[in-house]
């Protein structure tokens, strides 16, 4: 049985259609990621998940329980963290998990040991006595996290888990959260961060409420760029992305740091209609190599609706 | 239920460390009795006493001078400045050195003498209607008195003591309850229900709002507390905040102000109980339905101290309000709770007097309550 499966999930705000027919499962175990840009539906979608909004229509059954017939019991079996940190800040780390672990209900004689055990695990030790409101963001988000899974849920639903935080804090909250997953914990996170996408075991890609594909970042990449990609290194790149995109041939052009990713229908015409045209605008062609396509390729393309013919 | 209590109770101490870490709310909740009691028990006085006067003694004789002294030795009036012109006094009436001014006529000592009929002319500021009122009062009462007494000496001195035209009826006033009169022992009472609804709106108000505008609310609807558990949780850790403020204004009224408490502490504190629930309970309703801290602050200051301070009676007698306004009050839980703690401190009533106003109070707590619990639950 799948430990999340949505079915025609809609849902419509007045007029506005948020979610639109989504369907998809989440095998236990896994870390499914919800990819889509701002404002795509992600986050509609994993407030109807976790009990916290009801759809207009469809079905949403969260470790065997339906949501809109017993959302209670299905935030019981979840733990959510939003966007936003949502702790309280004038309370210490330990304040705010024993907090947590009342609200969960966990037995009295049980709760220290329990919240031990969170603490050790977020590796905030250090930090138990501290306000959550002095703490780096980092840290915070590890707090956030040992409070989510405070009472051994099931399912973890993170929504943008790490917006604002460096690189650093986040593999460290990364390694937690596959750590957690490798002990059968589910985890559904939505993110346009394409680091955490490349660290998901499934990705969904969203656009306009819609699902648009399904898969593991690598069958993403194939399926989602049939076309070649081609890295150009040319000078003054910025006013050179609009010229390439002109161009017969070329699909989409974007700028990678100071070279151009060209998603092209042809490589060889391509490269030779580039070293043509680029000179002609006053762009000096220094290099045009063929590149693996990433997953922010990927998102580019399909948040732009390049992938359709 | 085991857990449902455990949320309730893991709500009540987090809600506990809020109030220990936010000098704001201590600060409202310490200070706001203390200088509410230091305004109303010092400043806001209906006693008029003092009164200032001035004496333009144009009959300088002994009678003169006794009933200038009675003014003075009734405690209701001091004399300020004594002239011979009338014009001066009357200046010094626009000027506002003085409230009233005292006119004794040179024939005053003489026609007194002789029980012809005499006048003495008073003087009132009138801009200020109720000092004036009391005033002119108190001065008719003391020449009536001094009249009265004038007669029956010199009809002693003629021999005659069955004097016709004096009155043979002398009321004399027993005054019941708050024996000396003094306007301290009728507000300080009362201010315990102001006192309490402040508070109340003061801190719930930001409760809900301010969780909704920190994210927190987020979290907690994500979990499995009910809206009854989070409700009673703040409830409760406000209600000891609350009930601290009640012990400090009753040991404050009644031992530096002086006031008498005649009946019963426990009955007196259970009220306070039932009404902190309606004051408290109204305060996390405009929260709950209120987007920001600070539209929830005013809607709860608007909604419940207004009130509580002009349609409670507290000041202002119901009786003499618009019948309209006077339906109105009936559902000001404060109307009721004043009348609970006027009767407790100065009458010494109990339950078997109190219980309409105890059970109206619970009704509109219960009716609060529940709008509160509703209002939270489609927030959550």
């Amino acid at each position: 049985m799948p430990a999340i499966e949505c079915r025609d999930l809609v849902k419509r705000f007045g007029t506005f259609t948020a979610v639109d027919h989504v369907s998809f499962a989440v095998e236990p175990g896994a870390v499914f990621g919800f990819l889509g840009p701002n404002g795509s539906g992600k986050s509609t979608t994993i407030r109807i998940l976790s009990g916290l909004l009801a759809p207009t229509a469809g079905t949403a059954v969260v470790d065997g329980v339906d949501v809109t017939e017993d959302p209670e019991n299905v935030k019981r079996r979840i733990g959510y963290m939003s966007q936003k940190f949502s702790l309280y800040l004038d309370l210490t780390v330990k304040e705010n998990l024993e907090f947590f672990a009342g609200i969960y209900g966990i037995p009295r004689d049980h709760r220290l040991h329990r919240i031990g055990e969170v603490i050790e695990e977020a590796d905030l030790a250090q930090v138990g006595d501290v306000l959550a409101g002095a703490l780096s963001v980092g840290i915070r988000q590890r707090l956030a996290l040992a409070a989510a899974l405070i009472h051994r849920p099931r399912i973890l639903i993170l929504d943008e888990p790490t917006s604002g935080v460096d690189p650093l804090s986040r593999r460290r909250f990364w390694n937690l959260i596959h750590r957690h997953a490798q002990d059968g914990t589910t985890v559904l996170v939505t993110t346009h961060s394409m680091d955490e996408a490349e660290a998901c075991s499934d990705l969904a890609l969203i656009r306009a409420g819609r699902l648009v594909a399904r898969g593991a970042p690598s069958e993403l990449k194939r399926q989602l760029m049939p076309w070649p990609i081609l890295a150009v290194t040319c000078t003054r790149p910025y006013d050179a992305v609009a010229k390439l995109a002109t161009l017969p041939g070329v699909r989409d052009a974007t700028l990678h740091g100071r070279r151009i990713h060209t998603i092209v229908e042809n490589t060889e015409e391509a490269e030779h209609r580039i070293r043509e045209e680029l000179p002609k605008a006053g762009h000096d062609v220094q290099r045009i190599e063929r590149v693996p396509a990433t997953l922010e390729d990927v998102f580019l393309a399909v948040a732009e609706g390049v992938g359709e013919a | 239920m085991k857990r449902s209590r455990s949320r309730t109770a893991a709500i009540l101490r987090k809600e506990l460390i809020h109030i220990r870490r936010d000098t704001r709310s201590l600060i409202i909740a310490v200070l706001m009795p203390v200088a509410l009691l230091i305004i109303y028990g010092y400043g806001v006085s209906s006693d008029v006493r003092n009164i200032r006067m001035v004496v333009v003694d144009w009959c300088r004789t002994r009678e003169s001078r006794a009933l200038v002294s009675s003014f003075v030795q009734s405690g209701y009036f001091r004399i300020v400045g004594g002239t011979e012109r009338y014009a001066d006094a009357q200046r010094m009436l626009d000027l506002g050195t003085t409230r009233t001014v005292l006119v004794v006529p040179t024939t005053f000592a003489r026609d007194l003498a002789k029980g012809n009929v005499t006048h003495v002319q008073f003087l009132v500021d009138g801009s200020d209607p109720t000092t004036a009122n009391v005033a002119a009062g108190y001065a008719e009462a003391i020449v009536g008195r001094v009249a009265t007494s004038a007669v029956r000496q010199s009809l002693a001195r003629r021999g005659q003591p069955r004097p016709r035209g004096v009155p043979p009826i002398d009321v004399r006033v027993r005054v019941f309850y708050n024996e000396e009169l003094r306007s301290t022992n009728f507000i300080i009472p009362g201010l315990i229900a102001i006192i309490l609804a402040m508070t109340a709106a003061l801190l719930t108000s930001g409760t809900i709002a301010g969780e909704r505008e920190r994210g927190t609310m987020e979290q907690l609807a994500a979990s499995p507390i009910q809206s009854r558990e989070l409700m009673l949780g703040k409830i409760g850790a406000y209600s000891l905040l609350a009930a601290a403020d009640v012990v400090l204004v009753i040991l404050v009224g009644t031992f530096w102000f002086g006031v008498p408490l005649r009946g019963s502490v426990l009955l007196l504190m259970v009220a306070s109980g039932i009404f902190l629930m309606a004051a408290l309970g109204l305060g996390l309703l405009f929260s709950a339905r209120m987007a920001t801290q600070q539209t929830a602050l005013t809607a709860a200051v608007l909604s419940t101290m207004v009130p509580s301070i002009l349609l409670s009676g507290f000041y202002f007698p119901i009786r003499s309000m618009p019948s309209v306004i006077q339906v109105l009050t009936t559902l000001i839980p404060a109307r009721y709770f004043m009348v609970i703690t006027r009767g407790v401190f100065l009458k010494g009533v109990g339950w078997r007097t109190l219980w309409p106003q105890i059970a109206m109070l619970a009704l509109l707590a219960a009716v609060i309550l529940a709008g509160a619990i509703r209002a939270f639950r489609r927030k959550l």
